[in-house]
């Protein structure tokens, strides 16, 4: 485009310039020879009394450019002199090379025009261009998968505007697009895990029981050497037996035993539970609400959610950190906000972080907040994240009361 | 003067802007960025390099500087300013690799990332921007005198027709500035090769005319002329010093596409240089003859007269237009440098590029663009003031370089840990003392300070940082 442009303006630059140029040379010759002319014709009586030298010599003080010549051409003025009639002839060459050194200032002026002409049509062509390569720009952001939308801006022409909310809508349908899709995959997977997770589990859990019982029995059968072995048998059939249970509480979700949840209640349950294991280096705050707030769901439900969240965050923070819990009333809903200070989700897992077996960490089932997700989702809430270097914040917002929970 | 040669001098500059109109680059390309607009993306193949390295090294204080040193001095002109900068030449295969090993699109970045101390960015883009500050006004001036003189018009006019040109070449960064240069150097090669061929046909063959000089004086044939060699040498030390650390070079060396096309660029350069200074002592050699005397009140309106004496009108009018193109293809590149310094070196600006945001880049380079005009608006203003004189302001800007970047870009690689700050803080201090106080040529105290450069580093102790 802007090749297009700077030629286009400077063909017609040119033209003007060779145009004004030109008439004013045009206008300088003209005159020049009329000037001359008027001034040979005033004398001319005198061209008879002289021989040629002296016709020439006498010619040239008057009108220094020209020449006597014995034909006559075009544009001559015949002169009689004592030798017979000779023809005054203008010397074209150099009255034009006169007029042009003359108007050099207007030749200057017009280079100058035309370097400046071609320089505003760089900054045409590239202001015309922009808001194009700005579009190609989010086009190639949205084909790498990143969505960006443009901001509008009312110096803009009604054009560019028009285009870039036309753009900004076609984003927002994609996304809208994309979310239903995610929607509708999780669902079909999740459904299809399910029955397949509560299967195997039911198999799996039975002989686990069977299994617990017989080792129970058989502790009173061993010697002392023999205890620590059962009881680290006993521990890894006990974890196995809550891995099951998991998959089962995820696999066949229990509805809610809503009732009245006093949200400090749910705070110093937490504390309790996360300052015992605290590792070594983070640390926890938590602040209770002073408003004495309450909500509507399954007290044992919200806890396993605050409790995943908690858990979560504390693993973020290998090298340590502080984890911070955090409530309050939003409008018609309660607002919890779990954060910590660890590196940040990885850009892969952002737009997976609530599906099953997702997990960063070695030994984890990926369970944790496809839970968190099920449960809010079960009271009617939403759950949203902010992560960057400097940590993550997970927001639950549940509604407070029955109606909402209800809708 | 002769009215067809003003009036053929008029018409050569039409046709060189619309050359430079038709054939210079783009200014805001599709795909622009950073590198693109600093480094030419470092794609530069060998003929865009050759060109652009050549076409730097010709300003049009050189051409007409040497060519009338030659003819007011003879020989001494050749021994104090080509073995010099020929000098110079010869040591920047040595900084190839180090210079290309980096990903720093600035020789100020390059400084501080190699000897890990930010202050040296600041420093170096600081002295860069000063020195080439006054280079530039030095190539307006140059162009603006003599083409004042040969056609007869205010210097303002001529000095702002360069600036018009320089502009239009610098908005689309190295690349246009490349692309130029091409066109540039062909119009200085046949700028300084006709004149020299119509001196051998006129003058008789190359001994022929150096006879014919060396008859008009023994003084022309000496070596150092009427100097002494210890004012010449070091002169020539200087010059070659300031070749050899000139950012010019060295980011023309950092843009070539690959090792081999920036040696094959060092190894060509000189033959094309050569050539030049051979045509402009042939010229300076034929115009001493034709015309053993010459007046004039500078450099400039003594160039003209020179030309307009000596030549018929085609070849002045194509050493003209050599000059204008030479004029053209230093500043811009200078300015183009200059910018840089300002936008992306010295730390006034956010120079962060935020990858998922458009506007981020575009306005880093919108904003270099508005720099180039500021600058080359100052450089035109200050060039229309009374200043010392184009050698000294050249003088001065080649010394200031050569202090900040000679020992950094040359040292060997042990010295790399030591501290080089207070080094060339030290050396530039003690540079502008001496200026100050003794009316002494920058080339006489540039040297000590380089000592003492040298000193500071070789005794100083090692950085701790990292």
């Amino acid at each position: 485009m802007e090749t297009r442009i700077k030629t286009v303006v400077a063909l017609l630059s040119l033209v003007l310039i060779a145009s004004l140029a030109g008439v004013s040379l045009y206008q300088g010759y003209a005159g020049r020879i009329e000037d001359d002319s008027t001034r040979i014709l005033n004398v001319r009586d005198e061209f008879a009394r002289l021989d040629p030298n002296g016709a020439s010599r006498l010619l040239r003080k008057i009108a220094e450019d020209w020449k006597l010549a014995p034909l006559h051409e075009r544009g001559a003025i015949p002169l009689v002199t004592a030798a017979g009639t000779l023809y005054a002839l203008p010397d074209d060459r150099t009255i034009l090379a006169a007029i042009i050194f003359r108007q050099r200032h207007v030749l200057v002026t017009g280079v100058i025009g035309l370097l400046l002409a071609v320089e505003a049509a760089i900054f045409l062509a590239w202001g015309l261009s922009r808001p194009l390569k700005r579009l190609a720009w989010a086009f190639d952001q949205i084909r790498s998968g990143s969505w960006v939308t443009l901001p509008p801006s009312r110096k803009q022409p009604y054009e560019v505007r028009r285009l870039t909310a036309i753009f900004n809508d076609m984003v927002d349908t994609l996304q809208r697009w994309k979310k239903l899709e995610r929607q509708i995959s999780r669902m079909d997977r999740l459904a299809s895990l399910g029955q397949m997770v509560a299967g195997v589990s039911h198999e799996i859990r039975n002989p686990l029981a069977s299994m617990r019982i017989h080792l129970d029995l058989l502790s009173d059968h061993v010697s002392d050497e023999g205890t620590e072995s059962l009881r680290i048998l006993g521990d890894e059939l006990d974890r196995l037996n809550r891995t099951v249970s998991q998959l089962l509480a995820f696999a066949s979700p229990r509805p809610p035993l809503s009732g009245p949840v006093a949200v400090n209640d749910l705070i110093r349950w937490c504390h309790q539970m996360l300052h015992a294991s605290l590792r070594a280096g983070i640390t926890w705050d938590a602040s209770l609400d002073d408003d004495g707030l309450e909500l509507w769901g399954d007290p044992q439900q919200l806890r396993q959610m605050l409790l995943n969240l908690l858990l979560n965050a504390q693993e973020a923070m290998p090298g340590g950190g502080a984890v911070r819990l955090a409530a309050r009333k939003d409008g018609n809903t309660v607002e919890f906000r779990v954060s910590d200070t660890g590196p940040g989700l990885p850009d892969v897992l952002l737009e997976r972080i609530f599906d099953p077996f997702v997990t960063t960490k070695g030994d984890g089932t990926g369970l944790g907040l496809s839970i968190v997700h099920r449960i809010v989702e079960l009271h009617g809430g939403h759950i949203e994240y902010a992560t960057s270097p400097q940590g993550t914040t997970f927001i639950v917002r549940i509604p407070a009361g029955r109606e909402e929970t209800r809708q | 003067m002769i009215l067809s040669q003003a009036v053929g001098n008029l018409i050569a500059f039409g046709v060189y802007a619309i050359l430079l109109v038709v054939l210079a680059g783009q200014a805001f390309t599709w795909n622009e960025n950073r590198t693109r607009f600093y480094l030419a993306g470092r794609n530069l193949g060998l003929r865009a390099s050759l060109s652009t390295f050549c076409a730097t090294w010709m300003s049009a204080a050189s051409l007409v500087g040497y060519t009338l040193w030659f003819y007011r001095d003879g020989y001494v002109a050749f021994t104090g300013s080509v073995n010099g900068w020929m000098l110079g030449l010869l040591a920047l295969p040595f900084a190839v690799i180090r210079l290309r090993k980096s990903r720093a699109l600035s020789l100020p970045e390059w400084l501080a990332s190699e000897y890990g101390d930010i202050r040296l960015r600041t420093l170096g883009a600081s002295a860069l921007l000063l020195a080439y500050v006054f280079y530039i006004v030095t190539q307006f001036q140059a162009f603006g005198g003599i083409v004042s003189h040969m056609l007869d018009i205010p210097s303002w006019v001529a000095s702002l027709l360069v600036y018009l040109f320089v502009l239009y070449t610098t908005f689309g960064g190295l690349a246009s500035v490349a692309s130029s240069d091409e066109m540039n150097l062909a119009l200085i090669l046949i700028g300084v090769t006709v004149p020299a061929a119509y001196m051998l046909g006129r003058l008789g063959n190359p001994i022929e005319l150096h006879r014919s000089f060396a008859a008009l004086g023994p003084d022309l044939m000496r070596p150092f002329g009427t100097e002494r060699p210890t004012f010449i040498f070091p002169m020539m030390l200087a010059w070659g010093l300031g070749v050899a650390a000139n950012p010019q070079y060295a980011i023309r060396i950092m843009s070539a596409s690959s090792r081999r096309t920036a040696y094959s660029m060092l190894v060509l350069a000189p033959l094309i240089v050569g050539w030049i200074y051979v045509c402009l002592t042939l010229t300076g050699m034929g115009g001493r003859v034709l015309l053993p005397s010459l007046a004039g009140p500078g450099d400039d309106a003594a160039f003209s007269t020179l030309i307009t004496a000596i030549l018929p009108p085609l070849p002045a009018m194509l050493l003209l237009v050599g000059v204008l193109a030479a004029a053209v293809s230093t500043a811009n590149s200078q300015l183009l440098l200059a910018a840089c310094s300002w936008c992306y070196d010295l730390p006034f600006h956010d120079r962060t590029l935020h990858r998922g945001d458009f506007g981020s880049e575009e306005r880093f380079l919108v904003r270099n663009r508005f720099a180039i005009a500021a600058i080359a608006s100052l450089c035109l203003c200050i060039s229309q003031l009374p200043l010392p004189g184009i050698l000294r302001l050249g003088r001065y800007s080649w010394t200031v370089v050569a202090l900040c970047f000679f020992l950094p870009m040359y040292l060997p690689e042990r010295y790399r840990t030591r501290r080089l700050f207070p080094a060339v803080v030290a050396a530039l201090a003690l540079h502008h003392l001496l200026l100050w106080l003794f009316p002494l040529p920058a080339e006489m105290t540039m040297l000590p300070s380089l000592l003492l450069e040298l000193t500071f580093v070789l005794a100083g102790p090692e950085r701790t940082e990292t």
